[in-house]
Order: C-alpha cells, then sequence, then structure tokens
C-alpha cells in the first residue's frame, strides 16, 4: 500500500528531526533526501498540497542551512508542526481513499490548502474529481484506462496550470547541483505529461516531454542552464491559455523544441553513456533526431525556401559581375541584400546555422559596402562557398519540407567557414601586406638564405624589425628596405569607372564605324591623283581604323564568367559521380565577343561532362594505376590566329581507341580495313549516336553527346579537336572565331551579282579543263578534281540571277570547291574578286529564312553582298 | 481581363491611329497614306541587291548607313504592274512592329506627295469588296477635297507572316 510507505517516511522523517541539531547543518541537510522521498511519495499519491507543504519545509530547512539562523530552534518546531499536520494530512487522505467523494473538511488546519481528493483509482465518474486525469506512471499501480472525458476540460486546465505554476517556482529556486530540486521537476513534468496524454493536438504532450529528457540530462549531467525548460514552460503556459479559450495553439515552437533538443544532442554527444538513460526514459529517439516541422511553419519555409534559392541565384550572378568590376556599390549591394534577407528570415524560423552563416557573410559584404576594402578574388572565392554551403543548407530545409521533419544538418560545416568569413574581413580590412622579406627576395636585394637568417634571429628579438635586423647584418642598404616599404602599402589601383550602355548602341556604333570605313576607302579613291587631299585622307584613314578596333573591342568580354561556371559544373558533378576533381583555368582573362560566350557556354558544359564522367576515373582507380587521388582538369583560353581556342584537358583515362574502332566497326562506321590515324578515330566520337561509355548515368551517357557539341560549334564557325593518350588524359581543343560578327569570306561574281563565300567551307578554286567536266544523263554536271567526282552547282541557276538562262559551259567558268558535313560540291562562279573579313548583318526578320542564305555584308563599294550557307545552297539541290 | 484590355487596346489604337498626320504617295493612279509615326525617312532610290528565293515583291536589300534593310515594292506587292523607276521613284523607309521588335523595311512607292492632316470625321471605313480583294490592311478612305486617299496600316501590310505566307505559294 503506498501509504504504508508514506507513513514509514513521516515517522523516518521525525526520527530524524528528533535527532537532528538545528545548529549542524549537517544533520539539518540530513533531511532532505527523507523529505524529497516524502515529496516524491506524495506526488505519486496526487496529494498535492502536502508536497506543497514539503517543498516549503525543504526550502526552510534549506534557508536554515545557509543563513544560519539564529533561532534554530524555531525551526525544528516549525518542522515539527509541518510533521504532524503532514501526517494528519495523509491519514485523512488514506481514509478518504475509498470513498468516492472527497470530504474538503477531513482536510487538517494546519495544511494551507484543502487536500483535493487524492486517489486516482476511484475511477470516479463524477467530473467534479479534480484530478481524474492525473495519473502517474509508478510501477505498482494500475494505469488507469484512458479517460473519457475532454481532454482539455476545466479541470484539467486547472490541474496543468497548477503543475506549471509549481514548475515555474522549482526552476526559480533551482540552483546548480541541487539534485533533489531536479527530482521534483522530473515528478512535476511527468504529471504534467500525464495530464496532457489525451490532449489533443500532442504539443503540450510532446514539449513536456522534451522538458522531461532535458531535465533528465540535467540531472545525468551537469549542466545548469534552465534556459531551455524556461523556454518552454512559457511556450506551455501560452498552450494552455489557448486550450481554456478553446482556441487552437497556432504558433512556432520549433524552436523551442530545437533549443532543448539541442542541449540535449550536445550533451549525448559528448557522454554517450547518457543515451541509455535518454531511452529508459521512454523518450521517443525520433523525437531527438529531427523536429518536426508545425503546419504554419511548413509554409513559411517553403515561401523561405524558394526565396532564398532564388536569392542565392542572383548572388551568384552578382558576383561574377562584381568580379569584373570590383568596386561598383551598386554589385555590392546588389549581393548584400539577399544575404540579409536569407539572415533576416532564416533567424525568423530558428534556421540557426543558415543565420550564422548568412550572418557572417553579410558582415564581410557590409564592410565591403561601407568602403573599407575592395572584394578581391579571394573573397569572391570564399562568398562563393558560402553561397554554396547555404545551399546545401537550404537543400537540407527542402528535404525537410519534404519528410515533415526538420533534418539534422550538423555535418555541414558551418563554423569554419565562418571563421575563414571572420579572418578574411579582418585580412582586408588591414590591407594585407606582402612580407617584407618576400617583397626583398621578389627585387634580389636579399637572398633567401639571409632573409631566412634574419627571420630566425627575429624569433630571438621578436620586439625587433625585419628591416633593421637586414640592415644591421649589412645585407641590404635602407633606401633599399625604405623601398620595398613603400611597395608593401598596397597601391590601390581605382579600377576604371564603367559606364553600362546597351549593345544596340554598340552594335549601331559598330555598324557606324564600318560605314566610316566604306566611305573612307570611296573618299580615298576618288582623291588619289591629288597629293594633298590624299594626305589628309589617308590620316583620316588611320583614325578610322583604329575607332573600329575599338568599336569592336567594346563588344568583347572576359572569358572569365564562362570558366566560372564551369568550377560549379565541376564540383557538382565531382559529387555527384563521387569523384575528386580539381580544375585549374589558365587565361581566363582572354576576351571574347560576348556572342560568341554564349556559344561557347554549352559545348564546354558537354565537355566537361564527357571529362568528369568518362574521363577522370573513380578514386580507387586513380590510385591503383599511380595517379594522385584528385583529378584534374585544365581550363585555358588564348588567341590564336584570329581565333580563340579553347582547351580542356583532364588527365583522366583517355579514349580508348581500340574500343572506339570495335563500337565504329559495331555500327557499320567504319569497315576496320582503314589505316585510321589516332585523330581520325578520335573524330569518329564526334558521330552522331556515339558513345562507348558502358552505363547511362546521370550525367551523361545517353549518346547524344559529342555530336552535338561539334554541330553546336559548327554553327558558330568552331572547329573541335581531339588528342588523346591512352591511361593520360584527353585534350579537347575548340577553335571559334573571335567574333561571329566577322567572317572570312572570298567575294565571287556570278553574273552581275556578287557574293561571299566562307572562306572556311572553301577547299580549292580551280579552272577547269574541257576533260575535266563530265555530265550524267546530260544534265547532271560534274568536275572532276584528283580523281574524285564532285557535282557541280550553277550558282545563277539557284539564284536566278539576269544571265542564268545563258547556260556557259563549265570550263569557261571557274569553279570553287566548297565541304560541307563532308559533302563536297563545284560551285560554277565567273570570278573571283578576292579575300576579306566581312562583317555579317543579318537581312532582318522577313527575310531570314531565305534558303542558302547566311546574311548579308556591305561591300566595298557600299552595296549588300549576300553571304552563302553553303549547307544551305546543298540543300536545295 | 486580358479580353477587355485587349479590345481597349484596339479601341485607342484606332481612334489614335485614325485622326492625326500622313504621308501620302501615289502608287499608279491611286493616293495612299501612311500614318507619320511610322516612316523613319524617305532616301531616293539607290542600288538594290537582289535577293533569291524571295517572292516577287521582295526587291531585296539595301545599305541604309550599315545597316541591312529589305526593300519591298508595293505596286507588286499590291498586284499592279511594275513600272521602270525613275527620278521620282522613293523608298520610304517605315518602322515596323513585328512580334516584340521594331523593324526596319524600305518600300518602294511611284512618288512621294505630302504630309495631310487628316481628321477621324473625314474616314471611312474600309469598303468590303468581298473575297475578291482583302482590306485587312486598309485603315479607312479619307475623302480629302475631290481625291480619295487609302491610309494603309503598314504594320499588316509588311507582316512577316504576309511575306512569308506569300513566298510559300
Amino acid at each position: 500500500m503506498p501509504y504504508e510507505i508514506m507513513k514509514d517516511l513521516i515517522e523516518k522523517f521525525s526520527c530524524e528531526l528528533v535527532l537532528a541539531d538545528p545548529d549542524d547543518s549537517q544533520t539539518m541537510s540530513g533531511l532532505l533526501p527523507v523529505l524529497k522521498k516524502m515529496h516524491g511519495e506524495c506526488k505519486r499519491l496526487s496529494l498535492q498540497p502536502e508536497a506543497g507543504e514539503i517543498l516549503r519545509a525543504r526550502d526552510l530547512i534549506a534557508r536554515g542551512i545557509k543563513d544560519d539562523p539564529a533561532d534554530g530552534a524555531d525551526l525544528v518546531a516549525s518542522l515539527e508542526t509541518f510533521i504532524a499536520d503532514l501526517s494528519a494530512g495523509v491519514e485523512a487522505a488514506r481514509k478518504s481513499e475509498p470513498a468516492v467523494e472527497t470530504d474538503p473538511a477531513d482536510a487538517p488546519a494546519g495544511i494551507s490548502e484543502t487536500i483535493e481528493a487524492a486517489e486516482t483509482d476511484a475511477a470516479a465518474p463524477d467530473a467534479a474529481a479534480p484530478d481524474t486525469a492525473e495519473q502517474t506512471d509508478a510501477p505498482d499501480m494500475q494505469p488507469t484506462e484512458s479517460d473519457p472525458e475532454p481532454a482539455a476540460g476545466p479541470e484539467c486546465c486547472a490541474e496543468l496550470e497548477k503543475k506549471l505554476d509549481e514548475f515555474t517556482l522549482l526552476i526559480g529556486g533551482f540552483c546548480p547541483g541541487e539534485i533533489p530540486v531536479l527530482g521534483d521537476m522530473l515528478n512535476n513534468l511527468d504529471g504534467l505529461m500525464a495530464l496532457s496524454k489525451n490532449i489533443a493536438p500532442s504539443l503540450f504532450h510532446d514539449i513536456a516531454l522534451a522538458c522531461k529528457t532535458y531535465v533528465e540530462t540535467m540531472t545525468m549531467e551537469e549542466i545548469s542552464s534552465t534556459r531551455p525548460v524556461e523556454e518552454a514552460l512559457v511556450l506551455l503556459k501560452s498552450i494552455l491559455s489557448h486550450m481554456k479559450r478553446n482556441e487552437p495553439f497556432a504558433f512556432d515552437c520549433s524552436d523551442v523544441l530545437e533549443l532543448l533538443e539541442i542541449r540535449f544532442s550536445e550533451e549525448k554527444t559528448a557522454k554517450p553513456v547518457q543515451e541509455e538513460s535518454a531511452a529508459d526514459n521512454q523518450a521517443e529517439p525520433e523525437n531527438k533526431a529531427s523536429v518536426k516541422i508545425s503546419g504554419d511553419d511548413m509554409e513559411i519555409l517553403i515561401d523561405f525556401v524558394s526565396e532564398a534559392q532564388e536569392n542565392l541565384e542572383t548572388i551568384e550572378v552578382n558576383l561574377i559581375d562584381l568580379e569584373q568590376d570590383p568596386a561598383n556599390m551598386e554589385i555590392i549591394n546588389n549581393i548584400f541584400r539577399p544575404f540579409h534577407t536569407i539572415k533576416g528570415v532564416s533567424g525568423f524560423l530558428s534556421l540557426n546555422r543558415i543565420n550564422r552563416l548568412a550572418h557572417a557573410t553579410e558582415n564581410l559584404l557590409d564592410s565591403a559596402r561601407s568602403g573599407e576594402f575592395i572584394i578581391n578574388d579571394t573573397a569572391t572565392d570564399v562568398i562563393l562557398e558560402s553561397v554554396d554551403t547555404l545551399k546545401q543548407l537550404i537543400e537540407r530545409v527542402s528535404e525537410g519540407i519534404n519528410t515533415g521533419f526538420m533534418p539534422r544538418d550538423d555535418d555541414i560545416d558551418v563554423d569554419s567557414l565562418r571563421d575563414k568569413l571572420q579572418t578574411l574581413q579582418r585580412a582586408l580590412i588591414r590591407g594585407d601586406r606582402e612580407p617584407l622579406g618576400e617583397i626583398l627576395v621578389k627585387k634580389k636585394m636579399v637572398d633567401q638564405t639571409s632573409l631566412d637568417q634574419a627571420l630566425e634571429d627575429q624569433k630571438d628579438h621578436p620586439d625587433r624589425k625585419l628591416g633593421e635586423i637586414l640592415v644591421d647584418a649589412k645585407k641590404v642598404q635602407p633606401g633599399q628596405v625604405a623601398s620595398a616599404l613603400m611597395d608593401q602599402v598596397p597601391s590601390r589601383k581605382k579600377p576604371d569607372t564603367q559606364v553600362k550602355v546597351s549593345t544596340r548602341k554598340l552594335d549601331d556604333l559598330v555598324d557606324y564605324a564600318g560605314e566610316l570605313v566604306i566611305a573612307q576607302s570611296m573618299l580615298k579613291q576618288k582623291t588619289m591623283d591629288y597629293p594633298l587631299i590624299s594626305q589628309n585622307v589617308s590620316q583620316l584613314g588611320q583614325i578610322v581604323t583604329n575607332m573600329q578596333t575599338i568599336a569592336m573591342s567594346m563588344r568583347m568580354i572576359s572569358i572569365k564568367a564562362t570558366f566560372m561556371k564551369m568550377i560549379r559544373l565541376v564540383r557538382d558533378l565531382a559529387k555527384k559521380s563521387g569523384k575528386e576533381v580539381n580544375l585549374t583555368m589558365q587565361g581566363e582573362d582572354t576576351e571574347i565577343d560576348r556572342n560568341v560566350v554564349d556559344a561557347l557556354y554549352e559545348p564546354m558544359v558537354h565537355m566537361i561532362r564527357n571529362s568528369v564522367d568518362h574521363g577522370i576515373e573513380a578514386v580507387s582507380d586513380r590510385l591503383e594505376k599511380g595517379k594522385p587521388a584528385q583529378g584534374e582538369i585544365v581550363l585555358r583560353a588564348y588567341h590564336k590566329g584570329g581565333h580563340i581556342m579553347i582547351e580542356i584537358e583532364d588527365d583522366g583515362k583517355g579514349l580508348d581507341r581500340d574500343a572506339i574502332l570495335e563500337k565504329a566497326k559495331h555500327t557499320g562506321l567504319v569497315t576496320g580495313k582503314e589505316n585510321m590515324t589516332d585523330a581520325q578515330v578520335y573524330d569518329l566520337i564526334m558521330q552522331p549516336g556515339f558513345s562507348t561509355a558502358k552505363q547511362i548515368t546521370d550525367v551523361s551517357g545517353r549518346g547524344v553527346g559529342m555530336d552535338v557539341v561539334k554541330s553546336g560549334l559548327e554553327k558558330f564557325r568552331g572547329q573541335l579537336q581531339i588528342a588523346s593518350k591512352k591511361g593520360r588524359g584527353t585534350k579537347f581543343t575548340i577553335s571559334l572565331p573571335l567574333t561571329l560578327a566577322i567572317i572570312d569570306g572570298m567575294l565571287v561574281r556570278v553574273d552581275e551579282e556578287k557574293y561571299v563565300i566562307p572562306t572556311m567551307a572553301i577547299q580549292k578554286a580551280f579552272k577547269p579543263g574541257k576533260d575535266e567536266c563530265f555530265t550524267v544523263e546530260g544534265k547532271g554536271e560534274m568536275v572532276k578534281d584528283r580523281g574524285n567526282l564532285i557535282p557541280v552547282i550553277r550558282l545563277n541557276n539557284i539564284y536566278a540571277t539576269n544571265g542564268a538562262d545563258k547556260k556557259k559551259p563549265v570550263h569557261q567558268g571557274l569553279v570553287v570547291v566548297v565541304e560541307s558535313k563532308d559533302e563536297k560540291r563545284a560551285f560554277l562562279i565567273d570570278e573571283l574578286l578576292g579575300k576579306d573579313e566581312y562583317v555579317i548583318k543579318s537581312l532582318g526578320a522577313h527575310l531570314e529564312g531565305v534558303e542558302g542564305l547566311a546574311g548579308g555584308a556591305i561591300l566595298a563599294d557600299g552595296r549588300v553582298g549576300l553571304i552563302l550557307d553553303v549547307h544551305g545552297i546543298f540543300n536545295i539541290m | 481581363m486580358t479580353e477587355t484590355q485587349e479590345t481597349l487596346n484596339q479601341a485607342v489604337q484606332s481612334t489614335t491611329l485614325k485622326t492625326g498626320k500622313y504621308l501620302t504617295f501615289t502608287l499608279a493612279d491611286e493616293e495612299y497614306g501612311i500614318g507619320i509615326l511610322k516612316v523613319k525617312e524617305i532616301i531616293g532610290m539607290m542600288a538594290i541587291t537582289s535577293v533569291p528565293r524571295t517572292p516577287d515583291f521582295v526587291k531585296g536589300v539595301i545599305n541604309l548607313r550599315g545597316k541591312v534593310i529589305p526593300v519591298i515594292d508595293l505596286r507588286l506587292k499590291f498586284g499592279m504592274a511594275s513600272i521602270p523607276y525613275t527620278d521620282r521613284t522613293c523608298i520610304i523607309v517605315v518602322e515596323i512592329d513585328s512580334d516584340d521588335m521594331t523593324i526596319q523595311i524600305g518600300i518602294v512607292v511611284d512618288a512621294v506627295s505630302e504630309v495631310l492632316n487628316i481628321k477621324e470625321e473625314e474616314i471611312e471605313n474600309a469598303p468590303s469588296f468581298g473575297t475578291s480583294l482583302s482590306t485587312d490592311y486598309i485603315l479607312g478612305m479619307a475623302k480629302i477635297d475631290k481625291g480619295v486617299k487609302i491610309l494603309l496600316d503598314i504594320d499588316r501590310v509588311l507582316s512577316a507572316k504576309e511575306i512569308q505566307l506569300l513566298g510559300e505559294t
């Protein structure tokens, strides 16, 4: 019988009390454990007022010990009264146990409050019994059948309120290390949990459970911070007040739960032992691992994720802009703002990691914004890194949205990045200086050995400056040190101010510059005979040419932005395929026409994918072959003869000549008997549908590979070359014209019309002899060129010029042999007028689709010449 | 919503387009007018590079200060007999709205007459000739003095669709 235990305890306490010496704090504190046990028992028996009394007594003793009260006898006397009252109260409660209804009159006067009907098991259908729902988990007690009463009835609320008040008191009076109080707290929480077990939204119960887990941790370990519990208490109270008003509780409480969890998880990782104890205490493991996302949170989170992702995109774009123009406040602001937004919203949503990282990055940007320093490449890289990490974190959140639970993200390292940001910020504000010694060595004023020696000396005399030591050692002249010191202060070169100009205006400028050149050349021809004017005209010509060059260069941008995108791509791809890949860039400042940049992007993406997916081997394979674990991809850009060359080189497994040939034989591309050069074999992979990849992956290997790259490049008059060594790596070289606006062309005359044939397509031009011309069925004409028969196309037929009806024999004209997509044709023309560069102009939307025409060009005489689309002409025939 | 907006736009357009200044020109014996805001410039006849594989009425392209613009012979476009170009023959460069951009097109006319102020009340709706003659691209007929000027909706006359459509047939 539970009351027996209580009685025993009371007796024990009385004995102890008699023996206790009020002046000896030792004996007095000996009373406390007994009190605690009594309190626990009271709790179990749901003797609320008694429990309260016990607490008060305990406080009394505690105060007695601490303050060493003058009147120790008083204390003992009051304790005696207390125990007497208590025993009476318990007795009354015991008596009333079988009774269906409690009689308040039974309560002894000494106990401040009426004893409320003690026993739970009365299972009274009477709703007036205030604590029917109160059921502790004491092992020797019968668990109650679930209460049919509405879970959050007013009585229940009142009871909960009382418990919460008590709990508040307990927390308020809690001093670190007071285990008994913690025990009380646990009891109280048990009560709360029992009470709230049947309350419909399990929130209250969940929080109480989390609190309990936390307090248990506190008991086991010396955690003194009660803040999480206090927070939870406030939350519980507000839930309760909502309950009372029958309102749904609709506020975000994940932060409090997280707080409880975090403290717990930190402790847990530190002391694995605790896990068991936690498990014992029936805390659901799930609950610890992830916090459930409440419905309202969900909506905000979804908004946050989409907004943040968008924000990060803008940041990336702007960062690339910033690289071009690091002092542009506008751009810094554009980067700062989204970070600020992310910081703000994540803080509100208690996404701590995102918040902290965004905050650190924001700080860095803020200093840059206030002009303390200029964002350099290192800073850009770190910001990009932070963008990446944020992306990962946000990805987690969005996973969480899908599963409904907030996933853990502690595996994502935020703090080191944060430190990095902070260090960088400090370094930038100081103005990063090159060490003096290095400058001196670089200037060959001092050699490395004497510098090292001086540095050693400096270690012994830390107060001396390096310059002093070197001068004293007669290694350098004081003047040299002074000049080196001058160099040390970074010369902050003011970046050129830049203006944004619409491309349309630029194009117009280029157009007019071109016109000017034409007008000038016409003027030159007319003034040739007048030496005085002619001199001025050629001077004008010089200026005009310069102007045209500048106009053209305005369209040029550095290829860096495109390369930067590749860095991201490589990182993502490497992660996906589980390989380690490092990307190095060379010549990223090479400038190319902005249109070409667009043309380059897709082929590059394709080839980088190929390199990472098929080229670079898996780490284990690499190590086996004696290569470094990390694969290397080099992006190189340079100018070569009016073309921009882009090289993509990897140190992967290279192309397998035999595998390619095998596959080609299989698909009927080659017979296998040809004597093919390596380059020819490698070119096979650019055939449509050719893929040697044994496995289709997410990244590449679907058979639409290199042929797409090739045709994509050809569209922009580019070429692709492959060099490879099996086991050593592959190198792709893209060559593209510097600008898409200019074409190298051969001007030809056909009857009275002039046309431009792109030089790239032309193989040769010759005047065929009579015996080299053949006809098929009297119509199809062909010419023989070194044994090959080539069909002749009469351009005047296709273009219906004025002389089209006169059918001149082929051998009277010239033929130009052109090739496109491995097809050869001979164009019959009347005259070759010369080779030149032509600015391609669109014929306008109305004439865009005309077959066989690539566009128009302004000829030297100011007329418009048509540029032939060689392949288009093949199609016409 | 979009529907009402569209009708509203049309209404606004028709009222604003109809009253205003018109550049008038002649084709054979007929007088035509184009809204002055559409006209970019008037240039004399110049060398036209003919573009193969285009409809008859597309005379070709010219170099207008570094820009290549197509030129259309309005006589041929309207199915009239072509005449040799004279001193009076002009190319009117108009700016038309095509899809979402404006493009310049030259139109060859017999002669440019004058710029006229034409009021709404002087304009009559385009007559209907049944299927024999499409009047889609006629804004209206302006009765000035004794004569009648045919006001053209040049955007429609020269729409890319129109030209390509004819190019296919």
